[in-house]
């Protein structure tokens, strides 16, 4: 396998991993004004995700560090590009970041309140800008011949585009949920095993619809044929549907297996829609970024791989570590 | 001259306040220093600051980004400022004494 094919297929790993971990507790973010009946409660849902959320986070930023190593020309254009709807991110996951270290600083409820809205928002809106985001590399943006970002913010914004940023939410969402029924007890237990049952299909329901119109998209858009999109595509319909099966019947690690299958296969099914290309342009077809024409040279790839061959099972090892060490469920009577 | 009492000298103990600011001084100077020295390239002897911008990113924008960043950065300096005070004067918790028990130092 080229090293240029190879990088590709890392930085969609690097995608499926963000969104399968930030995925779940973006979703907890999200549920913290609905679910938690008291201070107690809500603790307890910080404190589910307390240990592992900036950890979920590094897989943003290796994502974004092996596009800028491995594939200067899409780092370039995609950043460009992008520019305000990062800005958006950015500022999303910065008010998110200090709510988890500010909240429990002070006791008064409006401090607590306000912390736990900048959680919320920021974590949904995160989710849907990267859904937004990362559905336009397939869905096509205006790209002059020089392989520059040619339109404006508003451009990233399509019915199809806004599909996947509302499937990212509910998904996320849903996922979180799922998670919750997994690492807490009692009321707060049956709660999240309620809210999962209630995410479940509006969730499967948006994510399958997004996924069979990525195939229509990658071959509208991108020159592909059926196959291979739809394969991942058909996995991932699979894999949601089974979710709200498993939701429904109470079985809340399946629920969470095919949740994260679904966040994974979401992801794999755009970037299979992508392939050969990096960012496809539109309606300027042939201006569309591919992996060979925007990767970097065989020298920077090589060493990059042999650097992250040592390096990425080490990382890899120490989060699961992290996740074995917090792998009990939070008891509200504790708190 | 000052032995055993330089740590209760007014004077020396207003210079160990003034101090705190000095770290960041130094780290901002050397960035400063380092960002300034390599102009105009901005990879040495590779890429000019000038070829390296984003043509696809307008003066606006950025200024709109950067003005982002310092409201938003101005504001948590705020917060931050506040919460610190607001321990500062809260009694020393007693060493030895009831809570001094082992326990995670960060709480969400």
């Amino acid at each position: 396998m080229d090293l240029q094919l190879l990088w590709f297929l890392i930085i969609a790993f690097f995608w499926a991993g963000y969104f399968l971990l930030e995925g779940f507790d973006f979703g907890v973010g999200v549920l913290l004004p609905f679910l938690p009946r008291d201070e107690r409660e809500r603790r307890v849902m910080f404190e589910s995700i307390g240990p592992v959320w900036d950890g979920n986070e590094v897989w943003l930023v290796v994502a974004g560090g092996a596009t800028f190593a491995a594939f200067p020309a899409w780092y370039g254009t995609m950043f460009s590009g992008f520019y305000i709807a990062l800005l958006l991110v950015l500022a999303f996951l910065i008010v998110r970041v200090v709510s988890f270290e500010w909240r429990e600083k002070r006791e008064s409820p409006r401090w607590r309140a306000t912390w736990m809205w900048a959680n919320t928002i920021g974590s949904a809106g995160a989710a849907l800008v990267w859904g937004v985001g990362l559905a336009n590399l397939v869905h096509g943006v205006p790209i002059d011949a020089d392989g520059h970002f040619a339109g404006d913010f508003f451009d990233l914004f399509s019915p199809y585009t806004t599909v996947a940023g509302v499937a990212a939410v509910l998904l996320f969402a849903f996922h979180g949920a799922t998670f919750l029924a997994l690492k807490t007890t009692g009321d707060l237990l049956e709660r999240s095993r309620r809210a999962s049952r209630q995410l479940a299909v509006p969730a499967a329901l948006v994510t399958g619809g997004f996924l069979a119109w990525t195939v229509v998209v990658a071959m509208d858009r991108n020159d592909k044929d059926l196959f291979p999109p739809v394969l991942p595509a058909a996995a991932g319909i699979a894999a949601v549907a089974l979710a709200v099966v498993f939701a429904f019947a109470g079985r809340s690690g399946w629920t969470f297996a095919m949740t994260g299958a679904g966040t994974v296969l979401l992801v794999a099914t755009l970037f299979t829609g992508l392939y050969p290309r990096v960012m496809v342009s539109h309606p300027e077809f042939a201006n569309s970024l591919t992996v060979e024409g925007a990767s970097s040279s065989h020298y920077a790839l090589a060493v990059m791989s042999v650097a992250a061959a040592i390096l990425a099972p080490v990382v890899l090892l120490y989060q699961g570590w992290t996740y074995y060490v917090f792998r009990g469920r939070l008891r509200v009577e504790e708190h | 001259m000052w032995r055993g009492r330089l740590e209760r000298t007014r004077w020396f103990l207003w210079l160990a306040v003034l101090s705190i600011a000095l770290p960041y001084v130094s780290a901002l100077a050397g960035w400063v220093l380092s960002e300034v020295g390599r102009q105009p390239w901005i990879v040495w002897g590779l890429l000019k600051t000038a070829d390296a911008n984003s043509p696809s990113v307008s003066t606006t924008t950025i200024a709109f980004s950067l003005g982002v960043f310092a409201v938003l950065y101005g504001l948590l300096a705020v917060v931050d400022f506040v919460l610190m005070r607001h321990y500062a004067r809260l009694d020393p918790p007693q060493v030895g004494g009831e809570g001094d028990e082992a326990v995670p130092a960060v709480g969400y």
